[in-house]
């Protein structure tokens, strides 16, 4: 850690030849210290967690390679992998999306859930054909989390209160509500849980391996991540964004609203947020279950991949994926090495806070919240 | 409605809100944004059961809880202070590490899922001071509480004492009025922000234990519930003064005590649970809005 610190301090290492020297001064060499910080964050949080894993008395290097075995080993832990990994590349971009206008919108959880309960109460409540159904369930989750972030969006622009903790506060306000309505108005008759009814076959994701959680909801990820890209590098908007972000006083000089950046900022990140609640009520749990969308930490690990991607899209489908790893994996161990799963959260809330030695937002002072 | 157990609740609800927001106010006198309250709570809450659990005495838990919020807070001042992280990413990582680490010791120590609750866990005695508790109605309000909610209430005398008539509290607000002044006239930097951090560790780790050993006498997974984050709050409406701060508790223990007290009458509990945190965006609100008209008319 500390080596890795004061290297960075020193940025112009010792030459040791002139060619040596131009190949550091390559573009190249951003890249290699970016990565190479961040294998060293990796490695020194698996370490941690397996010392911890070892002071609990087992045997962590049994323990990781079960986690490996658990999250590749076959087609059913591949497929697990991906499934799980949606929901949280699909929480990053929405979380990436706002840190990347500099914009913290801890509110991902909420928006996730409001959107998931939206399309739900509209796949139950409208009469229309499958497809215009579909397509209506898809934006009412837009909405309904994109609405729900703009609050947080206007109550900055308009009242001056941070972005960072209203969102956060929000979803608590969500999770009550979605509770209340789900065990008032949506309840499952004659069921055990605390749930809703499932919805029709023929208004499920289908399934895109036997056995398997993986849907359709894949291809919905797939755009939404190519859309991202395309919008922050060949749009007028994804470039005014990212300027929003990187020096927002400059932003605002060269014409950029920042009012309007805020409100339509949030929203989109909202709406993702949405769209993966969207998709994990019909493409995995085909009904509102209490707590199902929030107990996994989804939004908190997608935050997490798009810290460690700094926001990249393409970094936070790596990054997803790679946490989904962890998480399936530890699942398996769990099963087979009786360690508990939520080590894999200490070992990434480790990389993170490795990670963040390293960075911040981009571009984002310290804000005066006071 | 509003009758003397329901004020009760509320002075017993406030302590863990006003410790966690008292350490949160020293942190933002040194311009140290402090968001990792929640998730020091948190790990204050578990030490203070695991640690009565196993010693039988809730003092110790109490600090034992003090001592490793203490710690935690440190090392999240390690990150910001001494590697200069972005305060706002290493406060989420810390408060999430917080989170996967209690839920972790939890399974692997004491085999529990969601919560863990023996009767061999000693929790805080609520004590009946001497003379007041038998003055009608005032004595059921200040009367029988927790010594941790005695102390929060000392501690924010200490605090404006520390702030206003010490050496090192001239040295903290010169640091939060201009920090490059306060660093030429020789205030260590580093130096300070540790002692704030200290400080606001050992106060969020006392603020779990009277979570966990006060108010129930258990661990729940996540059981600070985003305490610490109305704390922050509270902070920003108390305008970093611990009377402000002491204020702006009261009103979100008033806030906690209602929804308990509406919970067991008329509402469901789902919305009855959302009523602190309303409360407290509410009291941003509207914080925000009368300061805006004052600035308006300063400015004009």
């Amino acid at each position: 850690m500390t080596a890795d610190h004061e290297h960075d301090n020193t940025p112009s290492d010792p030459p040791t030849s002139t060619s040596a020297k131009r190949w550091l001064q390559s573009p190249l060499r951003k890249w290699r210290e970016e990565i190479t910080s961040l294998l060293i964050a990796l490695f020194s949080s698996f370490l941690i967690g397996g010392m911890l894993i070892l002071l609990s008395g087992d045997n962590p290097l049994l323990a990781y390679a079960a986690i490996v075995k658990g999250a590749f080993g076959d087609s059913f832990g591949i497929a697990s992998t991906i499934t799980r990994g949606l929901p949280i590349i699909g929480a990053g971009i929405a979380t990436g999306w706002a840190f990347k206008a500099g914009l913290i919108n801890l509110g991902v959880e909420g928006q996730l859930l409001l959107g998931g309960m939206a399309a739900y109460i509209v796949a139950v409540s409208v009469p229309l054909s499958p497809i215009l159904l579909l397509s209506l369930t898809i934006l009412a989750s837009m909405v309904a989390g994109g609405l729900w972030s703009m609050l947080s969006g206007w109550l900055e622009t308009q009242f001056d209160v941070p972005i960072l903790v209203s969102s956060l506060l929000m979803n608590f306000l969500a999770i009550g509500l979605v509770s209340y309505m789900i065990n008032f108005h949506f309840l499952e008759v004659g069921g055990s849980r605390s749930q809703t009814p499932m919805i029709a076959d023929i208004q499920r994701l289908p399934r895109l391996v036997p056995g398997t959680s993986l849907s359709a909801g894949l291809y919905l990820i797939i755009g939404l991540v190519i859309a991202a890209m395309f919008m922050l590098r060949r749009t007028a908007h994804g470039f005014e964004l990212t300027m929003f972000g990187a020096n927002r006083e400059f932003a605002v000089s060269t014409g950029v609203n920042p009012v309007r950046m805020t409100l339509v900022t949030m929203f989109s990140s909202g709406m993702i947020a949405g769209m993966v609640g969207f998709i994990l009520v019909f493409g995995v749990h085909y009904r509102m279950i209490d707590g199902a969308l929030t107990g996994p930490g989804y939004a908190w690990t997608g935050m997490m991949a798009a810290i460690i991607a700094n926001n990249n899209p393409v970094g936070i489908v790596v990054g997803g994926l790679f946490f989904s790893a962890v998480q399936t994996g530890s699942s398996a161990m769990e099963r087979t090495h009786g360690i508990p799963f939520e080590i894999s959260f200490v070992v990434q809330a480790i990389i993170i806070l490795l990670v963040a030695s390293r960075k911040g937002f981009s571009g984002l002072k310290r804000k005066d919240t006071t | 409605m509003i009758d003397a157990s329901l004020l009760n609740s509320t002075f017993r609800l406030i302590a863990p809100i006003l410790l966690a927001a008292l350490g949160g106010l020293l942190c933002e006198r040194v311009l140290v944004f402090n968001i990792a309250l929640e998730g020091t709570m948190l790990l204050g809450a578990f030490t203070a059961v695991a640690v009565s659990f196993y010693m039988g005495s809730s003092m110790a838990g109490v600090l034992a809880a003090a001592v490793v919020g203490l710690l935690f807070s440190l090392l999240l001042g390690v990150f910001v202070v001494r590697l200069r992280s972005d305060a706002i990413v290493a406060g989420i990582a810390m408060n999430l590490f917080a989170s996967g680490l209690t839920i972790f010791l939890l399974r692997r120590i004491f085999g529990a899922k969601g919560y863990f609750k023996d009767p061999a866990i000693v929790g805080l005695n609520n004590l009946e001071i001497p003379i007041i508790s038998e003055i009608p109605y005032i004595g059921d309000i200040l009367s029988g509480h927790t010594w941790v909610v005695y102390l929060s209430w000392v501690l924010v005398i200490v605090v404006w004492i520390i702030l206003f008539k010490q050496v090192i509290g001239l040295r903290m607000r010169g640091v939060g009025q201009n920090d490059f002044a306060a660093e030429t006239l020789g205030v260590n930097m580093s130096r300070i922000r540790y002692i704030a951090l200290a400080f606001a560790g050992a106060l969020c780790g006392i603020a779990g234990a009277q979570l966990s050993l006060g108010q129930v006498t258990l661990f729940a997974e996540n059981m600070s519930s985003g305490r610490g984050w109305i704390a922050v709050v509270a902070v920003m409406l108390g305008r970093d003064h611990p009377v402000g701060v002491f204020s702006a508790s009261l009103l979100f223990g008033f806030a906690e005590a209602v929804s308990f007290r509406l919970q067991g009458m008329m509402l469901p509990h789902q919305i009855a649970d959302t009523i602190p945190y309303l409360i407290t965006l509410i009291a941003l609100f509207i914080m925000q809005i009368t300061r805006s008209r004052r600035n308006s008319v300063i400015t004009n």
